[in-house]
C-alpha cells in the first residue's frame, strides 16, 4: 500500500505556510500533535469502566454527561508500556461518524500553531511503517513533534474490533 | 391490506405537510424570492409525490410530480415565482387536501383532470406577458389573474358557433375526437388586431388539427377582427401545444382551454389566466358555474390579491383540524430520555447530599428540605420517565394488519385454505421492538402456511376442518409481551427433525439420540436447519429459524416452539416492553457492576459452598432437581468460565442458548430500571454484552446479555 505517498499528499493539501493549530500531548517521552479542529473537548482523566472482550486498545466506557462513551488508550495502540493512573493524564475527545470517542493521553501540554514549512512527511523508518496516521512530523524548538490522523487511528480501531468480532463469532460457530 | 396502516400513517403526514405548505406560500408570496421557502414546498411536493407512489395513488403522484417541475423551474431560476403559480400551487393544496380526505373517507377521490390541465398549462408556460402586463386584482369567482385594463372582456365561453362550425364539430366529436376550444383574448386596443389574429390562427394551425374559429380565417382575413379569438382544434396533448402557441403571440393576454362537448358551454379545463370579473361578480357568478362551485382557492385568492383592497368577505378561512396527535421524531424521544436519566441521576445525589446534611445537627434542617424536594423530583422525574416511554409505544397493529393479506395470499399459491385469526392487536409496544419482530414474524407465519397447514384433501383424511387455521395473538405478560403464532397443522415431528439434522450433519446419532422431543424441536433453530427438502417460493431459502432467532436475542427477547404431532404448533416471542429502559438486575463482580435484565433471570441463589456439586468434572447446582452448570461471571468476561472462584456468593440463575446456566455472582446490588444507552460502534458487537446504562451514582456499567455469555 503506498500509503506514504497518500499521507504526503494529505499534508500538501492542506493551507501551506499557512500554518496549523494543534493540541499537542505527550505519551511516554515523546510529543504528538493533532489538528486542533478534530479534537472536541478535553477533559481530566476520571473513571473507565473497563469493557471485557473489548479490542485490547479499548481502555473502557466513561459517563460524559449522561452519554456512555469508548476510550482508547493510545498508549496500547502505540505498543508503550501501560502507564499508571496519574490526575496529569486526560481524556482527548474527538467525533468519529457522528459518534463521540475518547482518547486517553499522558498530558496535554499545549496548543501550538506551527508553520506547514516545519513539518515533514513521515519516514517510515522513524514511524515503523505505521504512516496510515501519521500525518508528519513537525519540528518546533529544536523538538519533533509528530502529528496524528486522529480520526484515522479510530476509523482503524473500528475496523480492526468489527474484524476481530467477526473472527470470534466465526469461531463460535 | 398492509397498507391501511401505511394510509393512516401516510394521511397524517399529508396533513401535515399540507399545512406547512400552505403556511409557506402565505409566507412566499410576501417573498417571492425566497429560496429556501421554495425548496420547502418542493419538498413537501416531493414527499407527497413517494407517499402516494408507495401507495400506488397514480393521481396524486401526477399532480404533485407536475407541482414538482414547475417548482423546479422556479428553484433553477427559469420562472419567475408569479402570482399564477402561487395561486397554482393553491389549487393543487386545495386539489390534495380533498383528495386526501377522500382516502379517509374512502369516497370518491376528486378527479385530476381539472387540476392537471391548470397546472400543465403553467408547466408549459406562456405566462411571461401576462404575468409581466398584469397588476393583481381580485376575482373573487376562482383562482385568476388577468390583465387589468379596467376593460370588461366579454365572457370566454360565450360565443356559439355557427351552424357549418357546429356541424364540423360534431363530427370530429362524434368520430371520437378530443376536441378542445381555446379561447384567445387580445390586449383591447392592439393595433393591427387582425393581423394578429391572423397569425395566431396559422401557428395554431400548424401546430394541431384546427376544426374552425370564431370569427373564421376568411373573416379575420376580411378584417373582421375582435378581441376574442376561439379557436377549436382536435388535440392530443389536451391542447397544452396550441395553448402554448397561442400564448406566445404578441398581444395575447389570455389563452383558455375548455374541452369541447357540444353540449352547454363546456368544462373549463385550462385557464390560467381569467378575466376581471371582480369588477362585474354578478355576470361571473352566472357564467362561470365550475369555477363557483366552491373552489376554497377564491379564499386564497382573496386574500392574496386583496390585500390593500377591500376583499375580507370573499375570503374563506378553511376549516382546521390540527387533530391529537403530533407526530415526533424518534432521536427527539431518546434525547429526553437521555435527559431524564441524567436527572434521575442527580436526584440521586441530592438525595445523598440530603442525608449527609440531615446527618449533622446544624444543617439538618437544611438536608430534612433538600430531603423533600428530592422526593418530589424524584416523583416528577420518573413520571416524566414513564411519558416518554409511552409516547414511544405504538400498537402491533402496525404490522398485524398486512398479516391478513399476506396469509391469503401464500394459501393460495401453495392450494391451502387458511384463515388467519388476529388477536391483541391493540397490545402497544416500543416501535423499535415493532420494528425488530416484523421480519421474523413473516418467516414464522409462512413457516405456519408452508410447513404447518395440511393440504385440504391431507385434512380432511386426518378429521380436520378442511380450513387450516392460523392464529395471531399477543398479549401482556408481566413485564413483557407475547406474541404467539399458533397453527392447526401437522406439528414438527422430533424424529424428523433429528433425521433432517443428522443428514446435514448438524449432529451426530448418538447425540441425537439423548434428545428429548422438546430438545429435538429446538433443533430447528440451529444455523443451516431447514426440514423442507426443497426450498419452496413460500418459504423461501437462506434465513431459518436461526436467523429468527438471533433477530429476537438482539432485541433481548426469546423464542419458543411447542408442537404436537398432528394437533400443530405454537411458536411464542417473549419480547421487552421497550428496549429504551429495561428492568435489570444489578450484580457485583470483582468490584464492577453489572446489569442482567430480569427477562432473563430465572431466580437468586444464596450459593452454599457445600451445594456445589461437580458433574463430569464442573460445577453445578441442583435446583429443584434441575442441573443448572455453575460458572462465574467473572470467569465469562474473561472467557474463562470454568475458572476456579470459591468467592462469589449467589448464583443467578438463567439461560444461555436455551440451556440452564448458573452464574456466580460476588454481590447483589438490586433491581433498577435502567436506561439502555448505545456504546459506539467500537463495541456494538461483542459477545455477551448488550449495552451499557449509567447508574444512579453516574458511573457507566455494562449490561450483560447472559444468552451469548458463554
Amino acid at each position: 500500500m503506498s500509503s506514504n505517498h497518500i499521507s504526503q499528499t494529505h499534508i500538501t493539501g492542506r493551507e501551506v505556510g499557512q500554518g496549523r493549530q494543534i493540541v499537542a500531548f505527550s505519551l511516554g517521552s515523546e510529543v504528538y500533535g493533532v489538528d486542533i479542529e478534530k479534537v472536541r473537548e478535553i477533559i481530566p482523566i476520571q473513571k473507565i469502566v473497563p469493557v471485557p472482550r473489548a479490542p485490547d486498545f479499548v481502555e473502557g466506557i466513561i459517563n460524559l454527561r449522561g452519554k456512555v462513551i469508548p476510550v482508547l488508550d493510545l498508549r496500547k495502540h502505540f505498543g508503550f508500556a501501560k502507564k499508571e493512573y496519574s490526575t496529569e493524564q486526560r481524556i482527548v475527545l474527538t467525533e468519529s461518524d457522528g459518534e463521540s470517542i475518547g482518547v486517553i493521553v499522558d498530558s496535554v501540554s499545549t496548543v501550538l500553531r506551527i508553520s506547514q514549512d516545519s513539518v515533514e512527511g513521515p519516514a517510515p523508518v522513524i514511524t515503523g511503517g505505521e504512516v496510515d496516521y501519521i500525518q508528519g512530523i513537525a519540528k518546533v524548538n529544536d523538538s519533533l513533534i509528530v502529528l496524528l490522523d486522529l480520526t484515522r487511528i479510530i476509523s482503524d480501531a473500528e475496523k480492526r474490533a468489527l474484524k476481530d468480532v467477526d473472527l470470534a463469532s466465526a469461531v463460535v460457530k | 391490506m398492509e397498507f391501511k396502516e401505511d394510509l393512516s400513517i401516510f394521511l397524517e403526514e399529508v396533513e401535515e405537510l399540507l399545512a406547512n405548505t400552505e403556511e409557506n406560500l402565505v409566507e412566499l408570496e410576501k417573498a417571492p424570492s425566497d429560496e429556501a421557502l421554495v425548496q420547502e414546498v418542493f419538498r413537501a411536493m416531493h414527499t407527497i409525490k413517494g407517499g402516494a407512489a408507495t401507495l400506488g395513488f397514480q393521481d396524486g403522484v401526477e399532480v404533485t410530480h407536475t407541482m414538482e417541475s414547475i417548482l423546479d423551474t422556479v428553484r433553477s431560476g427559469e420562472r419567475k415565482l408569479t402570482a399564477d403559480v402561487v395561486d397554482s400551487l393553491f389549487l393543487v393544496l386545495d386539489w390534495l387536501s380533498e383528495w386526501k380526505v377522500a382516502l379517509e373517507t374512502q369516497s370518491k377521490r376528486p378527479s385530476t383532470q381539472e387540476i392537471m390541465k391548470k397546472i400543465r398549462g403553467l408547466e408549459f408556460g406562456q405566462d411571461e406577458g401576462v404575468a409581466s402586463s398584469k397588476t393583481a386584482c381580485n376575482d373573487f369567482s376562482g383562482a385568476s389573474l388577468e390583465y387589468s385594463g379596467g376593460e370588461v372582456l366579454g365572457d370566454p365561453l360565450g360565443n356559439t358557433p355557427g351552424p357549418f362550425l357546429a356541424g364540423r364539430l360534431k363530427e370530429a366529436l362524434d368520430d371520437g375526437s378530443p376536441v378542445y376550444k381555446l379561447a384567445v383574448r387580445f390586449r383591447p386596443e392592439t393595433d393591427l388586431l387582425s393581423v394578429r389574429c391572423f397569425q395566431t390562427l396559422v401557428l395554431v394551425n400548424e401546430a394541431v388539427d384546427v376544426i374552425g374559429s370564431l370569427p373564421s380565417l376568411e373573416e379575420v382575413e376580411a378584417g373582421e377582427a375582435s378581441d376574442v379569438l376561439d379557436i377549436y382544434i382536435i388535440s392530443d396533448d389536451q391542447g397544452m401545444t396550441a395553448k402554448r402557441v397561442a400564448g406566445s403571440v404578441q398581444d395575447v393576454v389570455q389563452v383558455s382551454l375548455v374541452t369541447y362537448t357540444g353540449s352547454g358551454p363546456g368544462q373549463s379545463v385550462g385557464q390560467h389566466a381569467g378575466f376581471p370579473s371582480g369588477q362585474r361578480p354578478g355576470k361571473s357568478a352566472s357564467q362561470h358555474p365550475k369555477q363557483q362551485s366552491g373552489h376554497r382557492a377564491a379564499g386564497h385568492t382573496g386574500q392574496y390579491v386583496g390585500q390593500g383592497k377591500d376583499s375580507t368577505p370573499d375570503t374563506v378561512i378553511r376549516r382546521t383540524n390540527l387533530g391529537r396527535t403530533v407526530r415526533v421524531d424518534v432521536g427527539l424521544l431518546d434525547f429526553l430520555l437521555n435527559t431524564v436519566g441524567e436527572l434521575v441521576i442527580d436526584r440521586t445525589r441530592l438525595t445523598q447530599m440530603a442525608s449527609r446534611l440531615q446527618a449533622r445537627e446544624e444543617t439538618s434542617v437544611a438536608g430534612n428540605e433538600i430531603a423533600a424536594l428530592s422526593s418530589r423530583l424524584q416523583r416528577a422525574s420518573q413520571e416524566l420517565q414513564e411519558g416518554i416511554m409511552r409516547a414511544r409505544l405504538l400498537p402491533l397493529n402496525n404490522i398485524f394488519t398486512k398479516f391478513p393479506r399476506m396469509i391469503r395470499d401464500l394459501s393460495n399459491r401453495c392450494g391451502k385454505q387458511i384463515v388467519l385469526e388476529i388477536r391483541g392487536e391493540q397490545t402497544e409496544l416500543d416501535r423499535t421492538v415493532i420494528e425488530a419482530i416484523d421480519d421474523p414474524l413473516i418467516h414464522i407465519l409462512r413457516n405456519a402456511v408452508d410447513h404447518g397447514i395440511e393440504m385440504p384433501e391431507e385434512r380432511r383424511a386426518r378429521g380436520k376442518p378442511a380450513r387450516g387455521k392460523v392464529t395471531l395473538s399477543a398479549w401482556h405478560q408481566e413485564n413483557q409481551v407475547l406474541v404467539q403464532v399458533e397453527d392447526d397443522g401437522s406439528g414438527i415431528d422430533p424424529n424428523d427433525v433429528k433425521a433432517s439434522a443428522m443428514r446435514k450433519g448438524l449432529i451426530t446419532e448418538e447425540a441425537a439420540a439423548k434428545l428429548s422431543d422438546r430438545e429435538a424441536v429446538e433443533l430447528i433453530f440451529m444455523p443451516g436447519f431447514s426440514t423442507s427438502q426443497v426450498a419452496t417460493q413460500v418459504s423461501g431459502r437462506g434465513v431459518g429459524m436461526d436467523v429468527v432467532r438471533s433477530n429476537l436475542e438482539r432485541i433481548n427477547g426469546h423464542i419458543e416452539v411447542t408442537s404436537q404431532v398432528g394437533t400443530g404448533t405454537a411458536v411464542t416471542l417473549r419480547l421487552p416492553l421497550t428496549l429504551a429502559i429495561m428492568r435489570s438486575l444489578l450484580v457485583d463482580c470483582s468490584g464492577l457492576i453489572y446489569a442482567i435484565p430480569t427477562s432473563s433471570v430465572e431466580e437468586v441463589l444464596v450459593v452454599a459452598h457445600d451445594e456445589i456439586k461437580t458433574v463430569k468434572g464442573r460445577a453445578a447446582l441442583t435446583v429443584r432437581g434441575r442441573v443448572f452448570p455453575l460458572v462465574s461471571l467473572e470467569g465469562c468476561l474473561k472467557d474463562d468460565p470454568w475458572m476456579r472462584n470459591g468467592n462469589f456468593k449467589y448464583a443467578v440463575l438463567t439461560r444461555s442458548q436455551d440451556e440452564p446456566l448458573a452464574l456466580g455472582v460476588d454481590g447483589l446490588i438490586g433491581e433498577e430500571e435502567i436506561v439502555v444507552k448505545e456504546m459506539g460502534k467500537i463495541l456494538s458487537r461483542l459477545k455477551g454484552i448488550a449495552g451499557a446504562t449509567i447508574l444512579p451514582q453516574g458511573d457507566p456499567a455494562l449490561i450483560l446479555d447472559t444468552n451469548r455469555l458463554l
